[in-house]
């Protein structure tokens, strides 16, 4: 008989292997920093970037004998899960963490802001993003978003002489912490509503709560939860727009991006968008699966029935989409272009969630992949425009880099054209999962969503096309040469070759994205209260819009 | 768990009370009259964990915020000059006054809207169990001088919820460094090497 004491220490050698290591790292960043002198402060780097390596090393050990092997495996009484869905986000991370400290090395050099405080602050946020890929408990889940949220509002601030820098983290950190404060309450009402605060109880407890006959209490007329569990269900929707920078939640990032680092733009870009929907899915998917389609109501005593989330997240992603990228074609400030860019991709994320099937959750998993490296690529091609005297996050700055660096033109084209989706390049695969999944659902609403993400992705290029003409066709209009440091160049080439590899033999990331999505993941608990079967949810009006499959693989297959 | 009588009356009231000094904290000039509006909705809210009959965290909910957290505020805030900011006449509010107040109630109408259906559910079902589970409460704390919560608190703290506890650790450890790496000057920097 082991004690709890016992199964916890056990299961944290086993479960939590690369967040303890990436934790050890980070403290050694800490104290390292402190034993250094100022020029060899670089060091740090190297050793963070070690911990990376390991930290995916011991995750690739855990996929090999663990999670390829059979059922996935819950531990810490049923807080984690180990399943290739949080395998393949927590991979992201570390792939999108160490491109970012690649391309950090060289610029906090020029900045004069070398400390190892930032390596230790990135491998902090790093291990909240993997256990929020990896929690399927409401607390986990919170704690970890907080835990990768403080460090990087810490990071958009580091650099403490420039106003803007501050003027981003303060925005940053108010609004972010509102936001929890709404998901929080979302939360708070789940909890409530259903009794747990574990994903798979509650997606037990739904379908009960949400039927339009539940009657704990024997009282005379049946209380009807559903428009409860719409409005938490609407908070926690809130709190993570906000998170992933969905509209209306989106006016933090253009200030955020623009006044943060370069650097730590491109890792909140990628890292936190992707983290962020990495608890997305886990919330929706796993927790709130239930509430996707609409509410069965009760025809015969007149309850009408009500609509999902599913239609929320279309009404957003559709409204996302289109102001993302409208507001992108006025910028002038790349930073601020590429901040209304990121936010148009959230939309076309949303859309894998929305399709609800297996070809949409693979678009959603295998387009967060890709965006990542091809995000972080194009803000190492901004990173390397900063030289001496000159920013470089103007458009301006990119005048005649063709005759400068036609090796980091190159790359930046490659970049720019898998963000607009063009075929030969990884982003193209990207965009075809996503919008295939819409389209095979045949729901007239979902394929119209999808032409209006088609054409907006079209209206994309226009804006990346304008990098693309002011880096050929425009003259010099300053001297001053480009060149790139070894460790940006080395982040550069892996990035552009990763992006042209994946376009043209997506098959290895296809399967394993394919089985993140379809990864059954959690324990399924019967609830004895309340005997009544859940009605089939009527067939939804055609005008609501609303998806009529309910596709349920990866949301906890009643075994 | 439901509210009866008196206990309900006293809800209410600690419920608006704590509202009302949440809202105060935030628009108080004088900073040390949000600190002690801060201190209220505190005192209040450990107020309703009684009610609740969480003893153990109303305790602590006085010892750690009222008694550390509130006293390192107003260190804060006698060694920080806050009187320019006290004195000056930049109005708190901007424009958006109206539009935050018409926001704010169609929430509180749709949460209305939300929870009147649901009303019937929430109607308590035998005035009596409350009492009972009161006095079971009491007498497994019997002898021990302790109430059953605190036993809850520590089994779901370092069992259940171990993980998200060390979790927790981390992450008041980042906004220890934060707040170092954010509030060190350049003087203290240059010292340090």
């Amino acid at each position: 008989m082991q004690t709890d004491f016992q199964t916890i220490a056990t299961q944290a050698m086993q479960f939590i292997m690369p967040e303890g290591i990436l934790t050890l790292f980070a403290c050694a960043a800490l104290v390292l920093d402190v034993m250094l002198p100022r020029d060899r402060k670089r060091f740090v780097a190297w050793v963070s970037l070690l911990g990376v390596g390991l930290a995916f090393a011991s995750l690739w050990i855990l996929y090999t004998s663990i999670v390829s092997k059979g059922t996935p495996r819950t531990a810490f009484f049923d807080m984690i899960v180990l399943d290739s869905y949080a395998v393949v986000f927590k991979s992201i991370f570390l792939i999108g963490a160490a491109l970012s400290i690649l391309l950090s090395i060289k610029y906090l050099e020029i900045e004069g802001e070398q400390r190892g405080e930032y390596y230790g602050l990135i491998l902090f946020s790093v291990i909240g993003m993997m256990f929020m890929a990896s929690s399927v408990d409401l607390l986990a889940l919170f704690i970890s978003l907080e835990l990768m949220a403080v460090s990087v509002y810490i990071l958009v601030g580091y650099f403490r002489r420039d106003k803007k820098s501050n003027e981003a983290s303060m925005k940053y950190f108010l609004l972010g912490a509102f936001s929890s404060g709404v998901l929080l309450y979302g939360i708070s009402m789940v909890y409530g509503l259903t009794g747990s605060t574990n994903l798979a109880k509650i997606a037990a407890a739904l379908p009960i709560v949400a039927s339009a006959n539940f009657n704990p209490f024997g009282a005379a007329a049946p209380p009807d939860m559903r428009y409860l569990l719409l409005m938490s269900m609407i908070l926690m929707a809130a709190g993570m727009f906000f998170k992933v920078a969905a509209v209306p939640f989106h006016m933090w990032a253009p200030d955020a991006y623009e006044g943060a680092p370069t650097s730590i733009t491109a890792f909140m870009s990628v890292g936190v968008k992707a983290a962020s929907f990495a608890m997305f899915g886990r919330l929706f998917l796993y927790g709130l699966p239930d509430l996707r389609g609409s509410l069965a109501g009760d025809p015969a005593s007149g309850i009408p029935s009500l609509p999902g989330w599913a239609l929320l997240l279309g009404i957003v992603s559709a409204i996302t989409i289109v102001w993302g990228n409208l507001g992108a074609l006025t910028q002038n400030n790349t930073k601020r272009l590429l901040a209304y860019s990121s936010i148009s991709h959230a939309g076309y994320v949303l859309l894998g969630l929305i399709a609800g099937n297996q070809t949409g959750y693979t678009g959603f998993v295998i387009y967060l992949f890709i965006y990542t490296i091809m995000n972080l690529g194009v803000f190492g091609c901004i990173i390397a425009l900063r030289r001496r005297g000159i920013v470089g996050d103007r458009m301006e700055d990119l005048n005649g880099l063709m005759k400068k660096a036609p090796g980091l033109t190159v790359m930046m084209t490659i970049f720019l054209l898998s963000l607009g989706g063009i075929p030969p390049t990884a982003g193209f695969i990207g965009k075809f999962y996503l919008f295939a999944g819409l389209i095979e659902t045949g729901n007239p609403w979902l394929v119209r969503l999808a032409i209006l993400a088609v054409l907006m992705s079209v209206v994309s290029l226009y804006y990346y096309i304008r990098f693309i003409r002011a880096m050929y066709i425009e003259g010099e209009t300053e001297p001053q040469p480009v060149t790139l440091a070894p460790s940006l160049r080395v982040a550069l080439v892996a990035a552009a070759i990763l992006v042209i590899y994946i376009g043209v033999f997506p098959q290895r990331l296809i399967d394993l994205t394919q089985k993140a999505a379809t990864s059954p993941g959690l324990k399924t608990y019967s609830y004895q209260q309340g005997a009544t079967k859940p009605a089939e949810p009527a067939t939804p009006p055609p005008a609501r819009g609303m998806p009529g499959e309910r596709d349920r693989q990866t949301a906890t297959p009643p075994r | 768990m439901q509210l009866h009588g008196w206990e309900a009356a006293l809800f209410y009231v600690l419920a608006i009370m704590t509202l009302f000094m949440a809202v105060f904290v935030v628009t108080a000039r004088v900073a040390v009259h949000s600190a002690l509006f801060l201190i209220s909705t505190l005192v209040n809210v450990a107020l309703l964990f009684i009610l609740l009959r969480a003893e153990f965290v109303a305790g602590v909910q006085i010892l750690v915020y009222v008694g550390g957290v509130m006293v390192l505020f107003l260190f804060v805030i006698m060694l920080v000059q806050t009187r320019a900011e006290e004195e000056s006449r930049v109005r708190l509010y901007t424009g958006q006054t109206w539009p935050a107040v018409i926001i704010a109630l169609l929430l509180a109408g749709s949460f209305y809207f939300a929870m009147s259906p649901a009303q019937a559910a929430f109607r308590p079902p035998d005035a009596t169990t409350a009492i009972a589970e009161t006095a079971e409460r009491a007498s497994a704390g019997a002898g021990l001088n302790i109430s059953k919560d605190t036993q809850e608190v520590g089994e779901q703290l370092y069992r259940q919820a171990a993980l998200p506890f060390e979790i927790a650790s981390l992450l008041l450890l980042v906004a220890m460094v934060g707040a170092v790496l954010l509030a060190r000057g350049t003087k203290q920097e240059k010292y340090y090497e």
